[in-house]
């Protein structure tokens, strides 16, 4: 064979693969999807150290709040088509607004419901010191006792009886009895590819549990307290009418 | 003129695929981790961290290094000193930042890579998290993530030693501890007098043989060869300290089942990590001994091996003693390469590969 035809077949052989792929493979055409987290309690925005009245009636305000979001699956229902981001994870926090924005590659024509997971997975809770947003760095990471901080609400409340007022709520736990990662499940109405997620924080305090300020004011490991907390945070999210 | 332009194909495909091998790569030089004869495979996961020389010695820098604590006094190696097996000399409780105790006893440093979780409690979960405790401690080093990194991104030396150990101009969490675990890691203790006497080529003389049978009869489904502890937590019979109000394992699960348990510390350079216990109480080795023999406190958690604590006449505690004095490892003890660097005087690369390869 010559060197001539060697290449002549090996062109013809790319043109083949070329035109398969066109009649075989569905054209995927990847589009963004953009969440949007919207920190609220009730109606209003957050916003920082601003005075609020709970629906227990206590009056707090908020200095910090950060929760990670992890293993968001976004769902087609029309067409039964799913795709699963398993391996992104993203730190939402109140005082980083580039954060609350959280932008996705999808080939789905349309969404019609997104599930996520407030927290971060027990295996990466186990594979050691990760990177970006899971670095330990960042102060959402036990170190005595190995594992992720899955939410973190700090603020004040003249209600509260310890220093400074201060109300101090560090969610996590990740072993099997007092595992905090909680999955959410929100639908859409009509599809659409940029969906505004509310969060209204009123109900770390009151939902599944009534767990008021004055009382629970300090939850720094995991147990009993920490899931309750992930437990009425986990109903917090809301997507607006649409 | 066809064959030479198939073998010029040939030669340029050869070329572009070693310049790939090379940028896939990069120059370092990979450190062999050897397993001792007859032990097991090791639990940490070295694909995620391959050893090099470059991470090795990088590594090592950072332990010695006392930038890594707030106020520049205490490196790692304050509380892990390398003559007592890297654990603090002759000190219940170690030294920390701003003229403070530690909460527990410094355990030795060796045999890491076959241990899962770490600490007395056993509340971390991998080798590489490990050191951000102590970092992190205000009882110890005091100091916060981010600052170390601001002091360690600043130094031009450790700008250099951290791209030829990782190839990455990038210095973060992640790489230190990687490479504090790559020195960590190489801290393999098993050259004492008895692997020798197992390996045939030494011989115990007479207390050290009935020590040794007696250690067998009475120690050993706790402290279990080869790493003479089976990394279980246990429950000893120790009082608690009414200060310190130390619970043990129960602090890390919540489980009543776990209260007081602590981890069964390895008996390897035993004679060089007194004072023993979480806390240190106790000074010498005849003082765990006559707390195994008289002195256990008996409890919901406490062992049932230790149901009638451990018979012994004084005659068997000389022996058990002359037996664990053999397990001194001086040439772990004194090994240069996990000595403070020395600037001047490096250590030579092939220095690495000959100990590894013992």
């Amino acid at each position: 064979m010559t060197l001539k035809r060697i290449f002549k077949n090996l062109y013809l052989l790319l043109f083949y693969i070329t035109i398969a792929n066109h009649l075989f493979c569905q054209v995927k055409d990847p589009k963004i999807f953009t969440l949007q987290f919207l920190n609220r309690i009730g109606n209003d925005t957050l916003q920082l150290n601003k005075i609020y009245t709970n629906t227990l009636g206590e009056n707090f305000s908020i200095s910090s709040c950060r929760y990670y979001i992890s293993n968001i699956v976004l769902e087609d229902k029309k067409n039964n088509l799913k795709e699963e981001f398993s391996d992104q994870y993203f730190l939402v926090d109140q005082a980083d607004r580039a954060s609350q924005t959280i932008l996705l590659t999808s080939s789905l024509k349309e969404v019609t419901n997104i599930r996520f997971m407030i927290g971060i997975d027990s295996i990466k809770n186990v594979q050691g010191v990760q990177e970006g947003v899971l670095d330990p760095a960042k102060g959402m990471f036990w170190v005595w006792n190995s594992g992720y901080i899955m939410a973190k609400l700090e603020g004040n409340s003249t209600l509260i009886k310890a220093p400074r007022h201060a109300f101090s709520l560090h969610i996590g736990g990740f072993r099997q009895g007092e595992n905090t990662a909680r999955t959410v499940l929100l639908e859409f109405k009509k599809g659409c590819d940029t969906i505004q997620i509310l969060a209204d924080i009123n109900h770390w305090f009151n939902s599944r549990y009534k767990l008021p300020l004055q009382e629970n004011y300090f939850c720094h490991e995991p147990g009993n307290l920490a899931m309750k907390y992930a437990d009425n945070y986990s109903t917090m999210f809301s997507v607006p009418e649409n | 003129m066809k064959k030479t332009s198939i073998i010029f194909i040939i030669l340029s495909v050869f070329l572009a695929f070693i310049s790939w091998v090379n940028n896939q790569y990069p120059k370092t030089h990979p450190l062999q981790f050897v397993i001792p004869k007859g032990w097991p495979a090791p639990l940490y996961d070295f694909k995620q961290n391959p050893l090099t020389e470059e991470g090795f010695i990088l590594g090592r820098k950072l332990f010695y290094d006392g930038r890594l604590s707030k106020d520049g006094n205490f490196s790692c190696a304050s509380c892990h000193q390398q003559f007592a097996a890297f654990a603090t000399y002759d000190h219940a409780l170690s030294h920390g930042f701003s003229n403070s105790f530690t909460f527990r006893n410094a355990p030795g440093l060796f045999n890491l890579a076959w241990q899962n979780d770490f600490m007395w409690d056993g509340g971390i979960n991998h080798l590489d998290l490990q050191p951000l405790a102590p970092l992190t401690d205000p009882h110890e080093m005091g100091e916060n993530i981010d600052s170390v990194l601001y002091k360690i991104r600043k130094d031009t030396t450790y700008k250099r030693m951290f791209a030829d150990a990782f190839g990455k101009k990038e210095i973060n969490t992640q790489l230190v501890t990687k490479a504090l675990s790559q020195f960590l890691l190489m801290l393999i203790s098993a050259d004492s007098k008895y692997d020798r006497v197992m390996q045939g080529k030494d011989s115990f003389n007479l207390p050290q043989k009935l020590g040794y049978e007696i250690f067998q009869k009475k120690c050993i489904s706790c402290h279990a060869p080869p790493f003479f502890t089976d990394f279980s937590y246990r429950n000893t019979g120790l009082s608690v300290d009414d200060y310190l109000k130390d619970y043990g394992r129960m602090r890390i699960t919540h489980k009543r089942v776990d209260s007081l348990k602590f981890r069964v510390p390895s008996l390897r350079n035993v004679q060089q990590t007194f004072p023993y216990a979480h806390d240190g109480r106790f000074g010498y080795l005849d003082a765990v001994l006559e707390h195994y023999r008289s002195g256990v406190i008996h409890s919901v958690t406490t062992d049932s091996l230790l149901e009638n604590g451990i018979p012994l006449s004084n005659f068997e505690i000389g022996q058990i003693k002359a037996f664990l004095y053999t397990l001194t490892d001086s040439s772990f003890l004194k090994n240069p390469l996990f000595s403070p660097p020395d600037e001047k005087r490096m250590i030579p690369l092939p220095d690495a590969q000959q100990h590894a390869l013992k």
